[in-house]
């Protein structure tokens, strides 16, 4: 367990500890310590820069664009992502693969073949929305409803996930998470995993389908993936960009909602919870006929079959494999 | 929706008067009325030893119903001179409020690290481009005794309450 002990010994999360920690250098512009540590100012100033100079240079001219401010950009951007997503559930209802390939019909050659060998060995999906959280809400319902299905024949499942869910709370706070800010999301996604023990499948899918359950849970996932990370960092830090702290890339690409998730983080998530996930890439690479499948395994024994996570380029979502689809999962 | 955001509103209510001797410089934060949990002020003290020394900083803080998993949006109140606060609107230009905003937040942490922005200013990114280009041109004296004047003008006295 390495983790930069924080220098402020109260509960301030991490990061702001980091903050004050680094506020020594006054006003230098390009020190990328204090900047980056002290959460420098970014996000669309560019634009209001641009704004600027445009608005000098063509007074008078005709119609000037409106100067947005940060925040009216920001929603501005949020309604068109929620607009699209909208049209989604945030999980929906499992589908035969085939329809998958409907999509493809008019489309890639390559993707039909593709999708025809998948089908051989897997018979159906099941989407998660695609709005940067796929990954995190595709992992978790594929896991819970595991365990859901499997609560009379395999009852140690259960056990072991919530075990499994318990024992992130310690993760998080070896991370130096805040416990008020990440115990809403724990309680939640423990509940949900608690109330496996009485719940139907359309229940469990109401349940991911409602937008304060269903994040609460994404939330809590995305934490334990940071955490991990943020615990392991003689492991991981050698794979981020030079001068990028694990810190930063955690807040930046981990821990805030919406942000796509990389192999970094199914790596940080299959050891965190010690579930094995097989990854099916369905890309346009026309040299080959078949999926290729990746396996992210934990550094303890394997005692489930892999959850299988679709993967199309930018997005995920769920797989089930023919011998054990549904009701005979395990 | 909201309930979820009022029972974390009323934890963080509770630790932030429980902690309140450890944050020096965060003389208040909370709510503005006690039976409306999604609209908070705080005030932030000048550190000492810089420009800001001497003055209270209102903040106004307002609390989406997707808190935490939506930042909440927060301005100075009190006219503040800094290259990432504008001017006449007090909106301002800090990561993580906007595009870096992670629910591993709290309000007090942000208002901590907003407090920490007064001394770290950022002048590449700027909302008032007066102060920044002092900065970027190496004119400390002129930015602080600017700072100065501002701070002394707006935020020191009892008038910054009234706005």
């Amino acid at each position: 367990m390495n983790f930069t002990p924080p220098p402020i010994p109260t509960d301030a999360p991490i990061l702001a500890a980091t903050t004050t920690a680094t506020t020594t250098s006054s006003h230098a512009h390009a020190d990328p310590t204090v900047a980056a540590a002290v959460a420098q100012p970014v996000g669309a100033v560019p634009t209001i820069v641009a704004a600027e100079t445009m608005g000098t240079a063509t007074t008078g001219a005709q119609g000037q664009e409106p100067q947005l401010t940060d925040e009216q950009i920001l929603t501005q951007m949020q309604a068109i992502k929620d607009e699209e997503a909208n049209l989604h559930p945030l999980v929906d209802r499992s589908v035969d693969l085939l329809e998958l390939a409907q999509e493809y019909e008019n489309g890639s050659e390559t993707f039909k073949t593709k999708i025809q060998n998948l089908s051989d060995t897997h018979d159906r999906m099941r989407r998660s929305r695609g709005d940067g959280n796929c990954f995190y809400r595709a992992f978790a319902f594929a896991w819970f409803e595991r365990v859901m299905l499997a609560i009379k024949s395999k009852p140690e499942l259960h056990a072991t996930a919530v075990r499994t869910i318990e024992e992130t709370k310690d993760l998080l706070l070896a991370a130096q998470f805040e416990l008020l800010a990440f115990e809403d999301f724990y309680q939640v996604t423990l509940e949900t995993l608690q109330n496996l023990v009485h719940y139907t499948s359309d229940e469990l899918l109401t349940a991911f389908q409602n937008d304060e359950i269903s994040n609460s849970i994404v939330m809590h996932f995305r934490l334990v993936a940071s955490a991990f990370l943020k615990t392991h960092q003689d492991e991981y830090a050698p794979f981020l960009e030079f001068g990028q702290t694990m810190d930063e890339f955690c807040s930046m690409h981990v821990e805030a909602m919406g942000r796509e998730s990389e192999e970094m983080m199914l790596i940080a998530l299959t050891k965190a919870t010690h579930i094995s996930i097989e990854v099916a890439y369905l890309s346009g690479n026309q040299s080959a006929v078949e999926v290729n499948f990746l396996p992210f395994l934990p550094d303890t024994a394997v005692y489930m079959p892999p959850l299988v996570l679709l993967y199309r380029p930018g997005h995920y979502d769920i797989l089930y494999r023919k011998s054990h689809c549904l009701e005979g999962v395990i | 929706m909201s309930s979820a955001v009022h029972r974390r509103m009323l934890k963080e209510y509770m630790a932030i008067q429980k902690n309140a001797a450890t944050r020096p410089h965060l003389e208040l934060l909370e709510p503005i009325q006690e039976d409306d949990l999604l609209h908070w002020q705080a005030i932030l003290l000048g550190t000492a030893d810089s420009a800001y020394e001497g003055g209270r900083f209102k903040l106004d803080i307002v609390i989406p119903t997707s808190y935490p998993i939506q930042s909440p949006t927060i301005r100075f109140v009190t006219k503040i001179c800094h290259p990432n606060v504008h001017f006449k609107t007090g909106e301002i230009c800090l990561d993580i409020l906007k595009s870096e905003w992670t629910p591993a937040w709290t309000l007090e942490s942000v208002c901590v690290a907003i407090s920490s922005l007064l001394t770290n200013p950022e002048p590449s990114s700027p909302l008032n481009c007066d102060a920044a280009n002092l900065l970027r041109c190496g004119d400390t004296a002129g930015y602080n005794s600017l700072v100065k004047m501002y701070t002394a003008l707006y935020a020191i006295g009892d008038d910054n309450d009234d706005e």
